[in-house]
């Protein structure tokens, strides 16, 4: 049997997993990675809780060297520079070609800088690379104030981690309340009050236009719309990601956003395939080519690209988006269908146009016919509902977890919830035991 | 590694021990875990967590102690207890028991 070479670019969620599967399927083959940064595979998502001390830098490693020399997969640190889809070899920037026989374009994406002046100043900061967060820490250690701008997770997670460093720190949002994509006023509400208790100063209605230095080429501060000048020396910067696409600039390789993939994870190129955040996805429910910057999507596209790489066909189903995280000591997760406010049509076409940010679905951004919110009892927590027809599309829940799987697993399997609408006035308790008792009789089946 | 040393000597570890065979084991669902090992950082005996919260298996390590800092600190819900065969099922008493305060316990389990 001829041994095929299966070439990955990119060593994140995607492109590890993709080998990992690879190599479960096919002993003999060469799988070789190419990454553009100096390490071996680290959790990107774990970078928030490197801002937070809760790990050092080196924990987030996710797979040690010996890893890969166990799974006898090629790390190779060098930045892929260019394509030829006819020739079937990509170039390095230090001038090395490699021939494949399968390629896996999986180069992730990387944080959008802010579209006004001052974007390259010393002191402006993203949670986006392992190099980047060491870079944020360094800065960190001798700044005294900080500004953070966007509207996500990212960012929440960034002015958490500055607040944390014993920066104080400011969170412009350019609208009314916290990650308006997907919290409602009282969501929204809850966590600025945990965020003001991290000590952080939270300004609405505020927008950044411009990013001032000093003769050095250090931030000294921000210039806001309306004229003002808002000293600091730090500018952490989280308004969105874009698809790293470099590679296929120059190739027939079809994009829009990102790299437009079918159901195989197939690019328009014979034997190139994408994966993760710089894909955008075929999506049969929905008739669209869909981009997700979440890692269990990234994860589930890498195992369905190896699977056809290897020659077994299989089609990519895209799950129930799903982003479960911390933020200000607050357990949050997002399920399926998130739209605060069925009103706002206009604000959700813009938002589609700009970047997405990281831990975001474009399904979050999709309408549902109905609309439900309930109360747990005690404590910060809340639990909303979206209902579509007949079944639940999308549920957002802060503080206790209780209810996370069951939810998840209805939300999945568009179980019939019309036993449920009764009970969505009523006291949480009787929700919530309603909700577990249909997930119980789901299971029964 | 200080940290470490003081998480052998705080009260979950030793309060947990001898209760033992009561909670099973440290199982994983392994489509939340985003790898970032907060688990194996926190484990007192150094278990490497992370390799199989991230494959969805539970922890088989025989030197687990079942101490349950693992499900505590994870920051995505990812480990959960589980009962293993001959073994009671934990209860939300014992998970208060076990950690007082023990929301997440109680909250993913």
């Amino acid at each position: 049997m001829t041994q095929l070479h299966y070439l990955i670019i990119g060593n994140g969620a995607a492109g590890v997993t993709a080998a990992e599967t690879i190599r479960a399927h096919d002993l003999n083959g060469r799988i070789t990675i190419v990454t553009a940064e100096p390490y071996p595979m680290y959790s990107r998502p774990g970078l928030a809780y490197v801002i937070l001390q809760e790990i050092p830098p080196e924990q987030i490693m996710a797979r040690q060297p010996q890893w890969y020399a166990q799974q006898r997969i090629e790390l190779v640190y060098g930045r892929a520079t260019s394509l030829n889809v006819q020739q079937q070899s990509v170039a390095l920037e230090n001038g090395r070609i490699l021939h494949y026989d399968r390629l896996l374009i999986a180069t992730g994406a990387r944080a959008v800088p802010p579209p006004y002046a001052g974007a390259d100043l010393d002191g402006v900061v993203y949670l986006d690379t392992l190099d980047g967060t060491k870079h944020l820490l360094k800065k960190a250690r001798r700044a005294k104030r900080a500004v953070v701008i966007g509207g996500g997770i990212t960012a929440m997670e960034l002015a958490e981690g500055l607040a944390h460093q014993g920066v104080d720190t400011h969170y412009f949002l350019r609208r009314d309340r916290l990650w308006s994509q997907v919290f409602n006023e009282t969501e929204a509400a809850l966590v600025a009050d945990k965020m003001r208790h991290h000590g952080i100063t939270i300004h609405l209605h505020t927008e950044a236009a411009e990013i001032l230095g000093d003769r050095r080429g250090r931030v000294r501060g921000v210039r806001l719309q309306n004229g003002d000048e808002f000293r600091c020396d730090l500018v952490g910067v989280a308004i969105g990601v874009r698809p790293q696409l470099e590679l296929v600039e120059a190739t027939p390789i079809q994009t829009d956003r990102a790299i437009l993939v079918d159901e195989t994870l197939r690019s328009s190129a014979p034997n190139v395939f994408a994966a993760g955040d710089c894909a955008q996805v075929y999506d049969r429910w929905s008739a669209k080519y869909m981009v997700d910057i979440l890692w269990p999507s990234a994860i589930a596209e890498g195992r369905t690209a190896a699977l056809n790489m290897v020659g077994k066909e299989t089609l990519y189903r895209k799950g129930t988006p799903f982003n479960a995280c911390l933020l200000f000591g607050l357990h949050i997760t997002v399920i399926g269908q998130i739209n605060p406010r069925p009103d706002e049509v206009d604000n959700v076409a813009v938002v589609q146009k700009r970047p997405l940010s990281r831990g975001a679905s474009e399904v979050w951004f999709t309408f549902p016919r109905t609309y439900q919110s309930a109360w747990s009892g005690s404590g910060p927590n809340t639990l909303r509902l979206v209902i579509g027809d007949n079944h639940i599309v999308g549920a957002l829940i802060i503080g206790e977890q209780s209810l996370a799987d069951t939810l998840r697993d209805l939300i999945e399997r568009e179980v019939n919830a019309t036993p449920l609408l009764p009970y969505l006035q009523a006291d949480p308790q009787t929700l919530r035991q309603k909700i577990l008792a249909l997930g119980q009789r789901q299971e029964g089946i | 590694m200080l940290r470490k040393v003081k998480q052998l000597f705080s009260t979950p570890v030793t309060a947990n021990e001898p209760q033992k065979v009561d909670l099973g084991r440290v199982t994983a669902d392994g489509t939340r875990c985003v790898q970032c090992g907060i688990c194996g950082y926190n484990c007192p005996v150094g278990i490497p967590v992370r390799d199989y919260a991230r494959q969805g298996l539970p922890v088989t390590d025989a030197s687990c102690i079942t101490c349950g800092q693992c499900i505590n600190v994870c920051p995505r819900g990812t480990l959960r207890w589980e009962k293993a065969a001959l073994l009671a099922a934990p209860t939300a008493e014992t998970n208060e028991r076990l950690t007082p305060g023990g929301q997440h316990l109680i909250s993913y389990g």
